[in-house]
């Protein structure tokens, strides 16, 4: 697996340490930046000596500027293109995973019940392809779900 | 209508200090029907009319003693309530005499000469009845359309004030129908929040009891680890609740817009999202041709989900579940609905051969958290069917269930049929070619 850089977007520190004990797991060699809310994560951004991430979770409730609104921001910007980003959240209605297709999101991942699936899920997750999913998003292929992405795009 | 009024015989106040010219007026007057009282005094006549004040007419003699007619009229006059009474002077003087009495006139007044002419007595004394009589039934008449009126007026004011009593309901009726929607709404978003908030916490519970799990395992003997176990079960469990009571409580806000759904389609997507624990029961399914039902497909999915969900579950140990789900067009849930409504409705049919139940429980089992057997035999949350029930609520349907214990259950759905709006069928129509 290639060194990834991840950004990691979540007001809950229990989220975000689970999410640093299983990557920390899965891939020790990828570098991960933790930020407490949208405005963090777009003053981070949108400062050009930032190393820009490969892959933003982006958590859908967080202060100040929420998940949708910093997606919206990083979408405009040309230079942020070819991020892929993921959309995080506990429980999601037909309506935030629609909206968030509609501004650009990758991927919408409902928070996981277990380390362990919580584990795999960001497995697969760093080991898709990236690069093909950015160009042809798909509808069908936006809500993840750990059996039928493991199949298909688990290289 | 005047004439069918019966008028009481006119009473005639007959006043002379002779007998003999009182009888002869009596016997005059008589024929004609008059009720006569006498009087033979000018002051007899006076207390007479103290008592007796409804006389058409008075007939009186002027030359009496003590009082004469003339004087007599006077003091009948002075009474308010006499001067109405019309008086029929009978007197031997020339009319100079009674141009006398003239200036101090107050009601009407008439002269008849001695010698007293019978026929002229009776015309001018029925002229006078006449107009008695007419002027009481006038009366009569204007009392009784006063009457009328009153009443009229009253149900008049009754009427506006009832409408007025009406519109207050109805506006109270608007009112409250207006704050129970809002109620209901509130509701239905404070039962989202809620379980979406309680949701949280309950997942992070999880995922430290897997962590410590994990660290501790090693050393954790038998009987904590079970503990454990039970402490993702009990979460697990209260998860599962919260995402019932989710779902249920966003029924009504994301009813959204009906379309033509190919029922058969829907069904065969849930079926794939179930197949794990369809083959873990082994289950046949067999689905006949399902009918295009209009409505929200994503309100559909969740109702079949649980519905063959359910089949799944009550099944009988040992025996494979066998679900057949087929249709019927064009019917009404029963005979009497029938009868009333012309609407027509499809049918779909879920039959099991799973453990059933007694019929009598078939309207409590679609009633939230109300459960036919203990948590620890069949598993489930008891809002499953009070979901589907719903969902059919908002399509204007009605469910329904037929069973007996041990011989399986069938569910039945009865959605209204509407045609697909004539843009869809083209549409579609277009895409095939």
């Amino acid at each position: 697996m290639e060194r990834l850089n991840l950004l990691l977007a979540d007001d809950d520190s229990d989220d975000c340490l689970f999410f640093e004990e299983a990557l920390a797991e899965i891939a020790p060699d990828a570098t991960i930046q933790v930020k407490k809310d949208g405005e963090e994560v777009l003053n981070y951004l949108f400062n050009p000596q930032s190393i820009l991430p490969d892959i933003i979770f982006l958590d859908l409730n967080m202060p100040f500027i929420d998940g949708v609104k910093c997606l919206e921001e990083i979408r405009q910007s040309n230079r942020m293109n070819d991020i892929f980003i993921v959309m995080n959240t506990t429980t999601a209605s037909q309506r935030e995973i629609d909206l968030s297709f509609e501004k650009g999101a990758n991927l919408f991942l409902i928070k996981p019940n277990s380390f362990s699936e919580l584990q795999n899920s960001i497995e697969v997750i760093l080991n898709l392809d990236f690069k093909t999913l950015i160009q042809r998003r798909q509808r069908e292929q936006f809500v993840f779900n750990l059996k039928s992405f493991r199949g298909t795009f688990n290289s | 209508m005047v004439s069918q009024i019966i008028n009481p015989p006119a009473k005639i106040l007959l006043v002379d200090d002779r007998e003999d010219n009182l009888m002869s007026m009596e016997s005059l007057l008589q024929p004609a029907g008059y009720q006569l009282v006498k009087a033979t005094s000018g002051k007899q006549a006076l207390k007479v009319l103290l008592n007796q004040i409804d006389f058409a007419l008075i007939l009186m003699d002027v030359q009496m003693p003590n009082l004469n007619g003339f004087e007599t009229a006077l003091l009948i006059y002075e009474r308010e309530k006499l001067r109405d009474i019309p008086i029929i002077f009978i007197t031997a003087h020339n009319q100079e005499e009674a141009q006398v009495f003239k200036g101090y006139k107050i009601g009407a007044v008439d002269y008849i000469y001695k010698p007293v002419n019978p026929d002229l007595l009776r015309a001018k004394v029925s002229v006078f009845i006449d107009l008695y009589q007419q002027k009481r039934l006038l009366k009569l008449q204007e009392q009784r359309l006063s009457i009328i009126n009153n009443n009229l007026e009253a149900e008049v004011k009754e009427r506006i004030q009832s409408e007025e009593k009406v519109r207050n309901l109805n506006l109270q009726l608007i009112h409250n129908i207006d704050k129970l929607e809002e109620a209901n709404k509130e509701l239905d978003r404070v039962a989202f929040m809620a379980s979406h908030d309680l949701q949280e916490p309950l997942r992070k519970i999880l995922m430290f009891n897997d962590r410590l799990f994990e660290q501790l395992k090693e050393t954790l003997n038998e009987e904590s680890i079970s503990y454990i176990n039970r402490i993702r079960l009990t979460a697990t469990r209260l998860q599962q609740l919260i995402k019932d009571i989710m779902t249920f409580s966003k029924i009504s806000a994301e009813k959204g817009e009906f379309v033509s759904c190919d029922c058969g389609k829907l069904l065969i997507e849930t079926l794939n999202e179930m197949g794990d624990i369809i083959k873990e029961k082994n289950a046949q399914i067999k689905i006949d041709v399902l009918p295009e039902l209009f409505g929200n497909p994503n309100l559909f999915r969740p109702l079949f989900f649980n519905l063959i969900n359910n089949a799944l579950k009550y099944s009988k140990k040992n025996v494979p579940p066998e679900i057949k789900i087929y249709a019927e067009r064009h019917s009404a849930l029963s005979p009497e609905t029938e009868l009333k409504n012309t609407d027509k409705y499809h049918r779909i049919f879920i039959e099991d051969n799973g453990i059933g139940f007694e019929q009598k429980y078939s309207d409590q089992i679609f009633m939230m958290f109300k459960r036919l057997h203990h948590k620890n035999e069949y598993e489930g949350t008891g809002i499953g069917l009070a979901l589907c029930k719903k969902i059919i609520e908002e399509h204007n349907g009605f469910i329904t269930a037929k069973s007996a214990p041990g011989e399986g259950s069938t569910f039945i759905i009865s959605i209204p049929v509407k045609e697909p709006a004539p843009q869809l069928e083209t549409a579609s129509s277009l895409k095939n070619n």
